[in-house]
């Protein structure tokens, strides 16, 4: 099998917009700030789960959804010779690593705080909480920016499917066929029984979405 | 005013060029017809006038609930983008000057993004007519259009216009779909919010006071003149803006 080289950690940093980090990090000492105030609070379970449930999601597809086709490099990244599925997933799992970390510092701040997160399940099972969403967004914004090649068409999706399904989360709720496809199942009810079926069916999407995007990809030409 | 004119027309149309943009609007359609449109035997004929006015009201605001996402992060780089291409420095070598350049990239943008807008309500208005809705529904609902809908997507159109010329483009769009929920619809109670005060876009004001109806079982509600108020503090927001955005503009054709 044909090895390709892997782009040095130290350069993917360094091609790393500021934007991919100020916004996230904003976002995660804005919330970690507002639990400090509410902490004690009826309300402070639900500021914790907002950013773990839904902030992140969001801000993981539409950083996802310019990752690759608002590179200002894009004919030089495409005339080299690396296979789709490599620069894909360097790029996105760029957004998925911070992502990630940013998460998982949270839980830390979270408990810092004295901030109990057993309401949303055990270790495995909170991560879970924001990991399925966020690379379910991702994928959609990764499909839809490439099948029309344009990464606003990828945001747009995106943000109509996060507000969608957070304004109308009770009529997500109702049934079982549209608690299935709800993002955000984990966040809004960790512990229903229904979940481990959403996050499966989810994670299936994604897988689906996710090879979509390689598909698209690979005909690099309609990206130029 | 002729280039006023043709600027507003060549932005519309390049607007309107965008295939996601209509993709994703249909998808939303498909989604507000399939979950809430009255198909039931009842027939139409059994609501009287306030009924169906206050009926197009509440359809009005549940079109704002949704669908200015979508516009506002369409409209997000149709200024911004020029920068990035170069052509602000090949518009400015013509005889355009900033508040045409301003007013037809607003109103080009803001026509485009209202126009699937109007394609639902009258197609939605169309159907209950097809069901026995008298047919002065058009204009009623036209009349929730202008009131409710056009509003909104007029404040939210100068800012997606002009922000993102301050920052990078996807920062705005995460920023603005978190906005439009933390400051039309997220309960005070939890954080603090715009949303409730004068400064709300979605139009609640308009729909409650105008329209009788409202959503949710404790809703406030509102008087007329609350509503003109919110109405003109839109309008002043909006102004303001295209002020700054034109002081922006000039400040960087100085650096230019």
């Amino acid at each position: 099998m044909k090895k390709y080289p892997l782009l040095p950690l130290r350069y993917i940093v360094a091609a790393l917009r500021p934007d991919q980090w100020v916004l996230p990090g904003a976002l995660w000492a804005l919330f970690v700030l507002i639990v400090w105030m509410v902490r004690g609070d009826p309300s402070d379970t639900q500021v914790v789960t907002a950013y773990l449930g839904f902030v992140l999601p969001l801000v993981s597809g539409i950083l996802a959804a310019n990752a690759i086709l608002d590179d200002r490099a894009l004919e030089l990244l495409l005339a080299a010779p690396r296979p789709a599925w490599l620069t894909l997933t360097e790029r996105l799992g760029v957004t998925v690593v911070s992502q990630a970390l940013l998460a998982l510092a949270y839980q830390g701040a979270m408990a810092f705080l004295g901030m109990d997160l057993a309401f949303l399940g055990n270790l495995a099972v909170r991560q879970l909480a924001w990991l399925i969403p966020t690379l379910g967004l991702i994928a959609v914004a990764t499909a839809f920016s490439f099948l029309l090649a344009q990464s606003i068409a990828g945001a747009l999706l995106v943000g109509a499917i996060w507000i969608v399904q957070t304004i109308l989360h009770g009529w997500f709720l109702v049934t079982p066929w549209r608690r299935h496809l709800f993002l955000f199942l984990g966040a809004y009810r960790p512990g229903h029984p229904d979940l481990p079926t959403n996050q499966a069916l989810l994670a299936g999407l994604t897988l689906a979405l996710l090879l979509l995007a390689w598909a698209l990809f690979r005909r690099q030409e309609r990206y130029l | 005013m002729s280039m006023l004119w043709h600027l507003v027309r060549y932005e519309y149309r390049m607007s309107t060029r965008r295939a996601g943009m209509w993709i994703v609007f249909a998808l939303l359609a498909l989604f507000y017809f399939a979950s809430s449109l009255r198909t039931d035997a009842d027939p139409a004929s059994s609501l009287n006038t306030a009924e169906w006015w206050a009926y197009v009201g509440q359809w009005a605001f549940t079109l704002n609930l949704f669908l200015p996402v979508v516009g506002g992060i369409l409209a997000a780089d149709r200024m911004q983008r020029d920068e990035r291409l170069g052509v602000i420095e090949l518009l400015q070598s013509t005889p355009l000057d900033r508040w045409t350049y301003i007013l037809g990239k607003y109103f080009g943008t803001l026509f485009s993004i209202l126009t699937p807008v109007l394609a639902l309500v009258i197609l939605l208005v169309g159907l209950l007519v097809a069901y026995g809705a008298p047919p002065a529904l058009f204009a009623m609902g036209l009349g929730a259009f202008l009131l409710i809908n056009v509003p909104a997507y007029a404040f939210i159109t100068i800012f997606s216009l002009g922000c993102p010329l301050i920052m990078p483009v996807r920062i705005y769009q995460v920023l603005f779909t978190g906005y439009w929920f933390w400051g039309n619809f997220l309960n005070p109670d939890f954080l603090p919010t715009l949303a409730g005060t004068l400064l709300t876009p979605c139009g609640k004001y308009a729909m409650n006071a105008f329209f009788n109806t409202t959503v949710g079982v404790d809703a406030p509600t509102y008087t007329a003149l609350e509503a003109v108020l919110n109405l003109a503090l839109l309008a002043d927001c909006i102004l303001l803006a295209m002020v700054a955005l034109e002081r922006l503009l000039a400040r960087r054709a100085r650096r230019a």
